[in-house]
């Protein structure tokens, strides 16, 4: 480097990080600090190399976390043949990630589906209205089949034959057993 | 063996994350990255010259900074991002950050920014050079390098790191 002539900003600004490591030698630092002190934009350079540098040298370094000393140590335990390579550790991650996730959509569509259930079978259930038309038309079929079977449908194949099944139909619903029986009975069945 | 790999753990661990860190500016993949070095590094210590093995840890950690650099979106893009500025003050040990907390400065702010501007291999060599402490020689061979140019390049980092500073603070 020369210093035997005057130096001028750009050499200066140049020289600048040199100066600060103290790299640049006796005639170059003198020749920095003569231009420096009749130059007022280049010492805010050198304030600003001096403050930047100094800086830097400061910013924290990080400690690694236990945790990625145990799984390095962890991973070695296994064996070499077993290593996981960099990429295959992130898709395991992502793998991971990706069932867990899909777990939670199962948890969701199927509680979904059991709430669609639930509503449905709520709406299915027959109304007080359904049970009295349905009662009626009941009552309506046993009165035919009394008035043209001239006696040979006996009330007591009735009772065995024809009101089990339709009671037993009806008493799975509530509503249904509720509303039918006095129905039933009205039409004297 | 298991303590023969935590004596080597401990000391490049911190360094290789340190680097991992602010190289990728994202926790886990600096976390991923270190986990890899120490395996590496175990696998392969009794072929490493021990004088060397500082050098040979730096190499390999920015190796697999760069793969996992390029994996993401861009490289580019991935160096250029924003710096996680505020998750990685909350690793900061504790000692330091009472400290930081009470002498943070604007500067230091601009400068972190600044330094996460930085494109590579600036970046790279301004944190070993800065930040690590690492001599020049070490940074050559880690970055596979001539020294000549780990100067030139340091030299021009410092230089757009202030360049870098004095704009945001226009």
């Amino acid at each position: 480097m020369t210093t035997d002539r005057n130096p001028d900003c750009a050499w200066v600004l140049e020289n600048l990080d040199a100066f600060v490591d103290h790299e640049l030698g006796e005639a170059g630092h003198a020749a920095v600090t003569a231009h420096c002190a009749r130059c007022g934009s280049c010492t805010r350079e050198l304030e600003m190399a001096i403050r930047v540098r100094k800086l830097l040298r400061t910013m924290p370094a990080f400690e690694a976390p236990a945790r990625v000393v145990d799984a390095a140590e962890r991973e070695i335990h296994t064996g070499a043949a077993n290593v996981t390579a960099l990429p295959a550790r992130r898709a395991v991650r992502l793998v991971r990630s990706a069932a867990v996730m899909a777990a939670v959509l199962i948890v969701i569509i199927a509680g979904a589906w059991f709430v669609e259930r639930q509503r449905v079978a709520r709406e299915q259930k027959a109304t007080e209205a359904d049970v009295r038309r349905a009662t009626a038309q009941l009552a309506l079929a046993f009165d035919y089949v009394g008035r043209y079977s001239n006696g040979v449908v006996r009330e007591e194949v009735l009772e065995k034959r024809v009101l089990p099944p339709i009671e037993r139909a009806i008493s799975r619903d509530p509503v249904s057993r509720d509303s039918a029986k006095p129905k039933t009975n009205q039409n004297g069945m | 063996m298991t303590r023969d790999f935590r004596d080597l753990a401990e000391e490049y661990a911190g360094r290789v994350y340190t680097f991992a860190r602010y190289s990728l500016r994202h926790q886990e993949d600096a976390e991923d990255v270190t986990q890899e070095v120490l395996v590496r590094l175990w696998k392969n210590h009794d072929q490493i010259d021990p004088a060397a093995t500082s050098t040979w840890v730096m190499r390999v950690a920015r190796n697999l900074v760069i793969d996992l650099a390029r994996r993401r979106q861009s490289r580019a893009a991935v160096f250029a991002q924003g710096a996680d500025v505020e998750e990685m003050a909350a690793q900061v040990p504790a000692d330091y950050a009472a400290d930081a907390a009470a002498e943070r400065s604007s500067l230091r702010a601009r400068l972190e920014g600044a330094l996460a501007e930085l494109n590579e291999p600036y970046r790279s060599i301004v944190v070993m050079r800065e930040i690590q402490g690492l001599a020049y020689e070490e940074i050559a061979t880690a970055m596979n390098m001539p020294l000549g140019t780990i100067k030139v390049y340091l030299h021009r980092a410092r230089r757009r790191l202030r360049e870098l500073v004095q704009t945001e603070n226009t």
